[in-house]
């Protein structure tokens, strides 16, 4: 079965990488789109996160779909790794990896923070339950004109990034994930064969641009909730200042006044 | 001894064919029987391992080097011939035989010649094929250039790395029979003896250069495709490992050595720059196009900076001596006058052994631009070795050792006095009489791995009836004995000089008493001091370490012996022949402007040496060479 | 730079004889430019005994020899010290064969881009510059002794699948098949490849896949090596692997370091032929 070869061979190892890195690629892409509608205002971001949920057997598809991919993703970066440092058991006194760049020597670095990262993100934002941290239905429902309740994915985020250290965690993240990319994506159109000489260039351009870019539009959530310019739409109860809630208070409640 | 060239008769043109027929075959089913052993992988080696192989034969190939895409053909810069005529210029056959001819001013054998440009046309197809990627014009067909005085353009090149390309070639042709397992490579593996078992060569033995350890191999068959002995010399253009071991054990074993003083001197090299040289480099003779070669005309003004010397006291000796091809008279007219100039206390650069090749009048006439794009590579390099920018100083050149016509002694067959033993390549002396042309070597090479060997060791091969000596019959033993015996002998000396300082001296000699230039009591000196100095080398060297480990002090020193003998039989050779020819330039044999005297009457033969033992001189025997096809006449470039 | 010899005397044309060319310390001037360098030298007997760095003090380094022609001067002076020469592989010295194979201060072939080891002058350094000579390093480039390795492995890459199955003889007509120039000079580019291993010494994987992607992309860009392609990087591949050579990262110290220049473009190329014979269902075996 010559199919196996991909799941044997350092090349077919390198193509699943590179097919796995472009599909989380793909995804962060989309998932910055969805994100980014925070500017909007809560009615529309909240409404992206309604019809998301209400694809139901849907979203686990795509759940697992994406589990899959990124435990093959690092499974076949944990492989090779392996197998690359067997290949050079013996290190130079200095100066090795001659002209490579940091972002290329560091791979594995930033990928096991954004893995590190994506844990904390998932419990953080989808499950909730992060000690401190924890995000009610009970608490966030935004109750719509028309009477129906949705669960209220702005208020969380301004909740959530009112943290400093939480900001800080996911800035931390998003570095990550810019290194990681700028290397990953050029990388990742070598691996699959996608370059040659006259598209080395524009590849390499291109990991670079849409790299800072997703760290610049991912970044600047967290950094606009702390700097206020994002913040509750419906300020209730003595709670003026994102900043300002430590933990997410009861009173918020209030703020989507018929929630029960 | 009588040497018997083995030509078939007939008319030239037909003599290969016919002699494809009337030899011997063997039967395909019984190949795989026969076992030939292959030393050397260069272009020579490595096409004739290949093909042997794909006939069926049993094949062992053997280099020093840690591969076999590194044997020195892999330096090949210029280009190999063949007469395509693809660009309609009048090229055939029948004139790349006649400048060969002509260009190893009549020396050599017409038959072998004819062969050689015959199957010239078959290697460029054999390469094409293989992959080799040869210069194209737009349209997309193979692209040619004109070479070494020739006035066609036959010239097939691949950059400035035609050899390169070429032993890549040969190299996976036996690398797919290595990896089928029809060939047994040993790489880093020496040949020290030969063994010659009834008068037949059956077998050598190799030292395992990483271990030490001493092998024995038979078989029924042995080719020597170990290219050329320009390292006599000590500074040559050739890779530090080339030696003539290989040859010279096979010349102690009875084989004849033809022509050893027939070596070619380059004209166009980067200078010595001090004590610390190990070798010289190469520049394409292109440079001569647009290059003017000048020295100055007073010895006091060596010191100068090329700009301070004026237009009046510059000697562009080469056009005011050959006024008709100028700055591109051959190699050899053209090395002697640097010479000359030298010698006349005009030389510039470090110790005085340099002239100028001056770019400024063509950089005048066609701009820098053109100049970079026809030899920009070439200037890069000249830049990266001598750290001059030769768009602004005149770049300096002198010759150097080359190439060596001379080698073992073979008949058409490609087989030594031996029998059973064949040489081939640079190795053998067969083609490029007393001067080779430019890019006639890699031909040669191809000519004779590719498609002349295969063909007539079937021939021997067919009558061979016994199957080869085991290992440990009485000659293999003897043989290996004396191996080991020299090699201890070598570690035991424990004297003060090394390897190196003792074969710069060799260098000194040679290049001095039996290089460009030659005169009876040069030679009779070099006679006389070469055994003197073997003496020293005997007495006096200092290998460390063992032989059980990779010492390549010792592997130096081995080959080192070796030429150390070989450097009194090429004083020898150029004693005796009292002419000049080619490559070959005696000083009491010259016309009074400088020109090389020929003399057909007495020395139109091939001058073979026997060895007769380790205190006698060896004998000579002479091939006459009887032109049946063309008329000797004399080269002049007037 | 031109030096002027003040010995020289004008002698008579005809027999006259120098009877030294510069090469004994006699004759040669003495170089006012000399340089003593610090040398630190791996040494190591052979692959299974331990390694270590030894200091030396090179005196009298001519900026006019070449990196190789310095440990030369250095084996001189151990020699006649006694000492155990360093052994470094070497053979053309003009940047071809591919033989010499050294990292100085960790970098493979050397600090001058495109240029081998060999090839390097002495002139890149000044006077008490200390210098870091190791072998090039590679599990699949097992040691031999100090400085020189085993680079076998390219070998039987090549013996896997890096050839034209063309017999000799029966081969058609040089220009039966136009190729473009474009085509043959892309191969030719990548055909440049000396062999030498600098790509896997410099890369932190250890990865030959310059090396093997150059070798694959000359055959497979021409016509002639198309029919085997698919088989050929599938089975080159399958070699390099099991050779214990590491994957690509696409870190690019390969191309930094290759004094022939090979592009990693090449890398894309293989990758690409390999997918797709791959997909095509060839495996290293399925032809021979
Ligand atoms: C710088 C340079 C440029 C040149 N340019 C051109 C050119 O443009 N055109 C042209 O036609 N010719 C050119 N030549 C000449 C040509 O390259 C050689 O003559 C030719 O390649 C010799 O090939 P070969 O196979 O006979 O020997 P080589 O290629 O020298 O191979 C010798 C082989 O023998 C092996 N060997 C030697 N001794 C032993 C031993 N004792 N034991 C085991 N193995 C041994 C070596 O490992 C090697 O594999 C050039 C030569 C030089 C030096
Ligand atoms: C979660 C932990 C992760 C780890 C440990 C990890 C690790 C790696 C490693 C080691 C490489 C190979 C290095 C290289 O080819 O140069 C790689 C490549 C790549 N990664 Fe990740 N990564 C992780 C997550 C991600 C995520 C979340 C994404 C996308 C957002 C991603 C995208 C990519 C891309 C595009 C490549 C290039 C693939 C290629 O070269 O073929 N990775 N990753
Ligand atoms: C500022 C940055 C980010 C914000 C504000 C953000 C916001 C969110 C939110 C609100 C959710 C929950 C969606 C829902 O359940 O309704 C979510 C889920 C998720 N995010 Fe992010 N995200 C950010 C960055 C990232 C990054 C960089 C990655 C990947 C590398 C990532 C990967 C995920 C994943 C995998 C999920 C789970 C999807 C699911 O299955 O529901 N996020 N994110
Ligand atoms: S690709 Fe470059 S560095 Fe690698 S072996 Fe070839 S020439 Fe050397
Ligand atoms: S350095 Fe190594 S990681 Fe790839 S690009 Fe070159 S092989
Ligand atoms: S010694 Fe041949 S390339 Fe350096």
């Amino acid at each position: 079965m010559s199919l196996l070869n991909f799941f044997r061979t350092t090349l077919g190892l390198k193509i699943i990488m590179g097919v796995t890195g472009f599909m989380l690629f793909g995804f962060v892409v989309g998932h910055l789109i969805g994100n980014l509608q925070v500017f909007l205002g809560a009615a529309t971001i909240n409404a992206y996160a309604e019809f998301l949920h209400s694809l139901g057997k849907g979203l686990w598809v795509i759940r697992i779909g994406l589990i899959a991919v990124l435990v093959t993703h690092v499974w076949a970066a944990v492989t090779l790794a392996h197998r690359n440092r067997a290949a050079r058991n013996e290190q130079y006194a200095e100066n090795t990896s001659y002209k490579a760049s940091v972002a290329s020597r560091t791979m594995m670095i930033t990928g096991s923070i954004l893995l590190g990262f994506i844990i904390f993100h998932i419990f953080h934002f989808t499950v909730r339950n992060i000690p401190g941290l924890e995000y009610t239905a009970a608490n966030y429902t935004e109750v719509m004109s028309d009477g129906e309740t949705r669960f209220d994915v702005y208020n969380m985020m301004i909740s959530g990034f009112s943290h400093w250290w939480v900001s800080a965690l996911y800035i931390l993240g998003m570095a990550a994930l810019g290194f990681h990319l700028s290397h990953g994506v050029a990388s990742a159109f070598r691996s699959l064969g996608l370059m040659t000489a006259a598209y080395r260039k524009i590849e390499e351009y291109f990991a670079a641009g849409i790299s800072s870019s997703l760290v610049v539009g991912y970044s600047i959530i967290p950094i606009m909730v702390l700097v206020g310019v994002l913040h509750y739409e419906r300020p209730v109860g003595g709670v003026e200042h994102a900043s300002e809630a430590a933990s997410p208070p009861s009173s918020i409640t209030l703020n989507t006044k018929e929630a029960y | 001894m009588k040497l018997d060239s083995q030509c078939p008769s007939g008319p030239l043109a037909e003599k290969w064919n016919r002699h494809k027929f009337e030899m011997k075959l063997v039967n395909p089913a019984n190949k795989r029987k026969y076992s030939v052993i292959v030393v050397g992988t260069g272009l020579a080696g490595a096409s004739a391992a290949a093909t042997m192989s794909e006939l069926g034969y049993h094949v062992k190939a053997f280099c020093y080097q840690d591969s076999a895409r590194r044997a020195h053909s892999i330096a090949a810069q210029g280009g190999i011939n063949g007469a395509k005529n693809y660009q309609n210029d009048g090229d055939s056959i029948y004139r790349l035989f006649y400048d060969t001819i002509k260009g190893g001013d009549f020396r050599a054998r017409e038959a072998n010649v004819y062969r050689l440009a015959e199957v010239s046309v078959n290697i460029i197809d054999q390469c094409v094929a293989q992959g080799v990627p040869f210069a194209r014009e737009y349209g997309g067909l193979l692209a040619n250039r004109s070479f070494g005085g020739a006035q066609v353009s036959r010239t097939f090149y691949a950059r400035g790395q035609t050899g390169q390309q070429l032993l890549l070639g040969a190299y996976s042709a036996l690398a797919k029979q290595v990896g089928a397992g029809a060939v047994e490579m040993y790489t880093r593996t020496e040949m020290l003896d030969l063994v010659v078992v009834d008068g037949h060569a059956k077998g050598i033995i190799t030292r395992n250069l990483t271990t030490g350890k001493i092998e024995r191999h038979t078989a029924d068959a042995v080719v020597l495709a170990t290219g050329g002995y320009s390292n006599a010399f000590f500074l040559s253009t050739n890779a530090i490992g080339c030696n003539v071991t290989a040859a010279y054990r096979a010349y102690k074993k009875g084989a004849l050595f033809a022509n050893p003083c027939y070596t070619q001197i380059h004209p166009t090299c980067i200078p010595v720059s001090g004590e610390h040289q190990s070798k010289l480099t190469l520049m394409s003779e292109s440079l001569r196009n647009d290059g003017r070669v000048w020295a100055p005309k007073n010895p006091a003004d060596v010191g100068k900076h090329p700009d301070d010397i004026s237009e009046e006291d510059r000697d562009y000796y080469l056009e005011r001596k050959y006024p008709s091809f100028g700055n591109l008279a051959p190699r050899d007219i053209s090395s002697r006058s640097a010479k000359e100039a030298c010698d006349d206390g005009r030389g510039i650069g470090p110790g005085g052994r340099g002239v100028y090749l001056d770019f400024r009048d063509s950089i005048e006439r066609l701009g820098e631009k053109t100049i970079r794009e026809r030899y920009g590579n070439l200037f890069q390099m000249y830049h990266k070795i001598t750290g001059e920018d030769a768009y602004k100083v005149p770049m300096r050149i002198y010759p150097a050792l080359h190439y060596t016509m001379g080698g073992l002694w073979v008949d058409y067959n490609l087989q030594t006095t031996i029998p059973g033993l064949f040489a081939i390549g640079e190795c053998n002396f067969s083609d490029h009489g007393a001067n080779r042309l430019g890019a006639s070597a890699l031909m040669q090479g191809l000519a004779d791995g590719y498609f002349i060997l295969p063909y007539t060791i079937g021939n021997y091969l067919a009558q061979v009836k016994e199957k080869p000596p085991a290992t440990d019959h009485a000659e293999f033993r003897k043989a290996e004995e004396d191996v080991t015996n020299r090699l201890k002998t070598l570690l035991n000396i424990d004297g003060t000089k090394s390897v190196l300082s003792l074969h710069k001296d060799l260098g000194n000699i040679c290049w001095e008493k039996i290089g460009m230039a030659r005169n009876r009591d040069g030679l009779e000196e070099a006679i006389k001091t070469i055994p003197e100095l073997r003496e020293r080398y005997w007495s006096d060297l200092n290998v460390l370490g063992s032989n059980e480990e990779f010492n390549q002090a010792l592997e130096r020193a081995g080959r080192v012996a070796d030429f150390m003998e070989f450097g009194e039989l090429l004083a020898r050779d150029a004693l005796m022949r009292e002419e000049s020819c080619g490559g070959h330039f005696r000083e009491e044999y010259q016309t009074e402007d400088g020109e090389a005297v020929r003399d057909d009457d007495n020395f139109a033969f091939v001058g073979a040496w026997k060895y007769e033992g380790s205190n006698k001189a060896p004998s000579l025997h002479k091939e006459p060479l009887e032109y049946e096809e063309v008329k000797m006449t004399t080269r002049s470039y007037k | 730079m031109i030096v002027a010899n003040p010995d020289i005397e004008t002698k008579p044309k005809t027999g006259s004889h120098r009877i030294e060319i510069p090469l004994s310390k006699e004759t040669s001037q003495p170089d006012s430019d000399e340089m003593t360098l610090h040398l630190r030298v791996w040494r190591q007997p052979s692959h299974d005994q331990p390694g270590e760095f030894v200091t030396y003090d090179l005196p009298g380094v001519s900026p006019d020899s070449s990196f190789l022609e310095m440990l030369d001067l250095l084996n001189e002076m151990l020699t006649n010290r006694g000492e155990d020469p360093v052994a470094f592989d070497h053979d053309c010295r003009e940047g071809i064969c591919g033989m010499c194979s050294l990292t100085v201060d960790g970098i493979a072939h050397g600090p001058e881009d495109e240029v081998t080891i060999c090839q390097t002058h002495m002139r890149k350094y000044s006077d008490g510059d200390t210098l870091t000579i190791e072998p090039f390093r590679a599990t699949a480039f097992p040691l031999v002794k100090d400085l020189a390795v085993d680079r076998g492995a390219f070998d039987r890459i090549i013996q896997a699948g890096g050839f034209i199955s063309v017999r000799t003889g029966g081969a058609p007509d040089a220009n039966l098949i136009p190729i473009s120039k474009t085509i043959s000079d892309m191969a030719m580019d990548a055909a440049a490849c000396i062999g030498c291993g600098a790509c896997v010494a410099a890369c932190k994987n250890g990865s030959a896949a310059l090396f093997t992607s150059a070798k694959a992309s000359h055959l497979n860009l021409l016509p002639q090596g198309e029919v085997e392609k698919d088989r050929r990087v599938v089975a080159m591949v399958e070699q390099m692997d099991h050779e214990g050579f590491g994957s690509c990262t696409n870190t690019n110290s390969c191309e930094a370091v290759c004094p022939k220049g090979i592009s990693v473009t090449n890398i894309a190329r293989m990758n690409r032929q390999y997918a797709l014979a791959t997909l095509k269902g060839v495996t290293a075996k399925a032809t021979q």
